[in-house]
């Protein structure tokens, strides 16, 4: 397991702001943590990425406790990658200044700069690294975030609202360049957010209420789900019923003289498949 | 290093960023190390002209009067003089006058009354006419500057208190109280200034100079009004001079005071503002002591390039100020001079950093990152 924790708590004096929670997490999972305002999904991600030391329990990384790591600085560095709702970016720097920033070791002015436009052309800003945070747009912004939480290689990922400043269109684009990382680097992601459209692209949605871990849930494909929707709609339901009350019915070709053709029954098993799928 | 330029890249573009405030921050501590070189340029400059009139008579120490704050102001009568030929051991004593005199238009000339040998004219190199002899009555060498500025020359005859001199010699040393003055003869300068059998000072040269620390003794415990004085302490001794210094030391306190409370704040605004960008860049792996050093980086930055901004502008506004009242004094910037400001300048932007820097550094990435 890349990830575990073991009755991680935190609490702000009376607040418990997570309780107990054990989580496991997979090296290159993609997992994504809900939860209403005030259910501690940020707390807790700062317990992952050691930005903050927990009340009581412990966040193991590759089986290693974090409590006895000595340099969390070094540590963050070198394996947690980070990006922020908002603000992210350091104003008065370029997106190059900006993703070079959490570099360490001895690399070359030359190297550093390659490295940097490496990940940004990665993240689809190679025309634009010498702009400043002001002159790209939210998403790009959010790009450059990504490049910079990847600078270093790390094992893991972590996002607090990556979109929650982004419209909808956007916030699909900047989570499908998360996953494509994920699945071409095998880095693991852990995403915070509160809109259900991201949080269904990832593998796994963890909910939290009150610091406690509510419910895990496998996302179901999303075929499977648009065949439900399918069969939810008039016109799965007339196959469902074997009965066409929509004259177009017979011009889709799928009803011919009141009863099913060969093309609506087949449609019709493909709908009952998927019934059966969510079943499991 | 890459690391290395790549914070100070930061520090600059986070102070040009800010150009209004760190624009007045840096014209606060211009000021502040202007007044203080100003002063240390005072200061020095005096100093070293007077070492210079100490050193040039050739003597191994002078005798003056212990309480007068100045040397125009001291007084040494020619009993003492008598006195200190008649010890054992002496090689020489020779009587010299500083006043001033006016000349001309000039209210302020230099004059140097000095007994007419060989040995006491040498260091004043003649470039024109001759130099006094023993004998010469009514007669003046004068130095290049005021010939040049007034318009004199070999042959000028010209009236200072009332009585008529002529120049017979122009000399030039490279000092510019000296070329800006006027030499005569002992005798004169008493008999024109009323100062029968009185002198400035007293130029003492020993037979042995190991024996000077104990001659010098013996003066000072034989006459207890007068003070005897090596080159080297003739600054630590002079009223005047000790109070310039004194001044300028205070003032430089002050200077660093209010300028490290000017920096302070400057920095303390800046860190609050970019508490976020310190959780960011502390969040990203960056170590408490780097942020530290990138706080302190900028501060420093800042105070360096006021000091430098300060320490030109007084070098030009000290000599054209001086130029334009026309006083008879060097005051040149010497590179211990320009070292010292620039330390203070320093000093300032460390004291002035340190604190807004170890906040920042002491901050926590998560406090940081949930202030907006």
């Amino acid at each position: 397991m890349f990830l575990t924790t073991e009755n991680l708590t935190k609490d702000f004096g009376d607040v418990q702001a997570v309780l107990d929670v054990n989580l496991e997490i997979d090296r290159g999972e993609f997992v994504s943590i809900m939860g209403p305002s005030g259910s501690g999904k940020t707390t807790l991600l700062t317990l992952l990425g050691a930005l903050d030391t927990p009340s009581s329990g412990e966040v193991f990384i590759e089986g290693e406790p974090l409590s006895g790591i000595k340099d969390v600085d070094l540590f963050r560095s070198k394996k947690v990658g980070f990006v922020f709702q908002f603000h992210n970016l350091i104003s008065y720097l370029n997106a190059l200044e900006n993703v070079e920033i959490p570099m360490h070791g001895p690399m070359s002015g030359t190297e550093r700069r390659a490295r940097a436009i490496e990940l940004l052309e990665l993240v689809g800003l190679g025309e634009r690294v010498y702009h400043n945070p002001s002159q790209l747009s939210g998403g790009e912004r959010q790009r450059v975030a990504v490049a910079r939480a990847l600078v270093n290689d790390p094992a893991l990922v972590l996002a607090d609202e990556p979109t929650g400043e982004l419209d909808s269109k956007t916030s699909i684009e900047i989570i499908q360049l998360m996953k494509k990382i994920n699945k071409e680097k095998g880095t693991t992601f852990i995403v915070v957010t509160h809109d259900p459209e991201v949080a269904k692209k990832a593998e796994k949605i963890i909910f939290l209420k009150n610091g406690t871990i509510a419910r895990q849930e496998a996302v179901k494909s999303e075929s499977v789900e648009d065949v439900l929707a399918l069969r939810n709609s008039a016109f799965g339901q007339q196959l469902i019923e074997k009965k066409a009350t929509d004259p177009y019915m017979e011009n889709l070709g799928v009803f011919k003289g009141g009863t099913l053709t060969k093309e609506g029954e087949a449609v019709l098993s493909v709908l009952e498949k998927a019934e059966a799928i969510e079943r499991d | 290093m890459g690391m290395k330029e790549r914070i100070f890249g930061m520090t600059l573009k986070s102070i040009v960023r800010k150009k209004m405030r760190s624009g007045l921050t840096v014209l606060g501590i211009a000021i502040g190390i202007m007044l203080v070189t100003a002063l240390l340029m005072v200061s020095t400059g005096l100093e070293a002209q007077f070492k210079r009139v100490v050193e040039e008579g050739g003597g191994d120490f002078v005798v003056m009067d212990k309480t007068a704050p100045d040397l125009m102001l001291s007084r040494v009568d020619s009993t003492a003089q008598q006195a200190i030929e008649r010890m054992g051991g002496i090689s020489w004593v020779s009587g010299m006058i500083f006043t001033t005199a006016q000349i001309g238009d000039r209210p302020y000339v230099m004059m140097f009354g000095v007994e007419t040998t060989e040995r006491n004219l040498q260091q004043f190199k003649i470039i024109q006419g001759r130099t006094l002899n023993q004998d010469d009555r009514g007669k003046i060498i004068m130095g290049r500057t005021i010939a040049v500025q007034e318009g004199y020359q070999v042959g000028s005859t010209l009236e200072i208190k009332g009585s008529s001199f002529s120049v017979v010699g122009i000399y030039e040393t490279g000092a510019s109280f000296e070329d800006g003055g006027v030499i005569m003869s002992l005798s004169e300068v008493q008999t024109l200034f009323d100062m029968r059998n009185l002198v400035s000072l007293l130029q003492v040269k020993a037979e042995d100079t190991t024996n000077t620390e104990a001659i010098r003794a013996e003066v000072e415990s034989t006459f207890p009004k007068f003070i005897a004085l090596k080159s080297t302490d003739v600054a630590s001794k002079q009223e005047d001079l000790q109070l310039i210094t004194s001044i300028s030391a205070l003032i430089s306190l002050i200077a660093i005071v209010v300028g490290s409370i000017i920096v302070m704040n400057t920095m303390i605004m800046s860190v609050m503002e970019r508490t976020r960008e310190i959780g960011i860049l502390r969040a990203v792996g960056w170590k408490s002591r780097k942020v530290l050093s990138m706080v302190l980086k900028e501060s420093l930055a800042m105070s360096i390039i006021g000091g430098v901004i300060g320490i030109v502008i007084a070098a030009g506004l000290v000599n054209a100020l001086a130029k334009a009242a026309q006083l008879p004094v060097d005051l040149p910037v010497t590179a211990d001079l320009v070292v010292s400001a620039f330390i203070i300048a320093v000093i300032l932007g460390f004291l002035g950093g340190f604190y807004p820097a170890l906040r920042a550094s002491r901050m926590s990435p998560m406090e940081a990152l949930s202030h907006e």
